[in-house]
């Protein structure tokens, strides 16, 4: 599976978002939890650096617009939103469910679980407990969570 | 319509804009994107606001400056003096011009360029040239602005240390204030925004997925910001009296 693959089928998978929408964010942060759970048996997968809301892998960004260029994702956005929403276009659900035959069934189960989390916490809740959890991913972080949130 | 930025960081400079620029044609304003950021020689970065006829003529006369002039730093006097004196040339043709067809009382109507020039080189310079020609640096105040949205970029620039911030920093700021003057709507401003940095390792354009990511860092700030105002100040105004300090 390449970086990519995984990047389609945890867009394929359930979440707590409207209409299976999801914002670059959760899938940033998703994307993020499962590497850093699993890091031993992905070959190969995002890197990640410390930026403004924590980890960020800007090669994420790239593989949304190429598979927005390949038809596999669409991207929505409304007048004066803070950013834009991403969901799989028929083809691409098709090509995840393809994908997904070749994840194990406890990776898939945990990638899974990962997403629910994701789109269930509020953005400032997912950054505190990731930031919580992987503190050397919080060090250009524009946010301290100190007294105030 | 047009809003550029300055900022003079710690360790770079910045050179942001909208993407929109406002071409005029017999049938009314046409709007059209463009990219407003260029280069000048291999250290320097430049941009304008004002009519576009104007801007380009600007433009023709630094791609026709020698090679040593234009890699010269911007604290340079033969420089300055180039730039300066084509710019007053140009004027002085465009207000004959203008002046020839509607005489001289409408002289604000006439083309015009304002002009930001950047550079750093250990230091950040900023460099106004206004329409009439009367020039200043900006470094001083951190931050330098033209266009039209100048006012709604005066607003938000005036909370920030500008000198003290990195300049990866300093493009959060440049996008959120890009973005909220076009999201406010001033007239004329529009998408797509363009970033450019100046440090120790050249001159940079922002790729898409990093502004991308200064999108989203911008959503989470908005987010954070949010957050602030109603947990702190709307429950401090909420909370009830103490009743110790009640007589």
């Amino acid at each position: 599976m390449q970086k990519q693959d995984w990047l389609l089928v945890y867009l394929s998978l359930p979440s707590k978002s409207k209409m299976d929408l999801i914002d670059p964010i959760r899938i940033m942060k998703g994307l993020f939890l499962f590497k850093m759970e699993f890091k031993e048996v992905l070959e190969d997968f995002y890197d990640y650096k410390p930026y403004f809301y924590g980890p960020c892998s800007f090669e994420i960004y790239k593989d949304l617009l190429s598979l927005q260029l390949e038809g596999l994702v669409d991207s929505y956005s409304q007048p004066l939103s803070r950013w834009s929403y991403y969901r799989l276009t028929e083809k691409g659900q098709e090509r995840a469910s393809i994908l997904i035959k070749d994840v194990s069934l406890e990776l898939l189960a945990q990638l899974k679980v990962i997403k629910i989390k994701v789109t269930s916490l509020s953005f400032l809740d997912l950054l505190k407990e990731i930031y919580k959890k992987y503190p050397e991913y919080a060090q250009n972080t524009m946010i301290r969570f100190g007294g105030i949130l | 319509m047009t809003l550029i930025i300055s900022l003079a960081c710690k360790d770079g400079t910045i050179l942001a804009s909208d993407g929109q620029a406002t071409f005029f044609s017999i049938g009314g304003p046409i709007r059209r994107t463009i990219s407003k950021v260029k280069r000048l020689g291999e250290y320097k970065l430049w941009a304008a606001s004002g009519t576009v006829g104007m801007i380009q003529k600007i433009e023709t006369v630094f791609n026709n400056l020698p090679k040593e002039i234009l890699n010269a730093p911007l604290t340079e006097p033969q420089l300055r003096q180039a730039i300066l004196q084509n710019a007053h040339v140009l004027r002085v043709q465009e207000l004959q011009r203008h002046r020839s067809l509607h005489g001289q009382g409408r002289d604000i109507e006439a083309g015009v360029a304002d002009l930001l020039i950047v550079e750093y080189q250990g230091n950040s310079r900023i460099w106004h040239i206004n329409p009439d020609c009367v020039d200043e640096s900006l470094e001083e105040f951190g931050y330098g602005v033209s266009g039209s949205g100048d006012v709604f970029a005066h607003t938000l620039l005036k909370n920030f240390k500008i000198k003290e911030l990195s300049v990866e920093q300093g493009c959060l700021i440049a996008y959120r204030v890009l973005r909220d003057a076009i999201d406010i709507g001033a007239f004329g401003l529009g998408e797509p925004i363009d970033i450019w940095v100046i440090d120790n390792s050249g001159v940079k354009q922002k790729s898409q997925p990093e502004m991308f990511a200064l999108r989203d860092s911008y959503g989470i700030w908005m987010e954070a910001e949010e957050a602030t105002f109603t947990n702190l100040l709307l429950k401090e105004i909420k909370k009830p009296p103490n009743p110790t300090s009640q007589k």
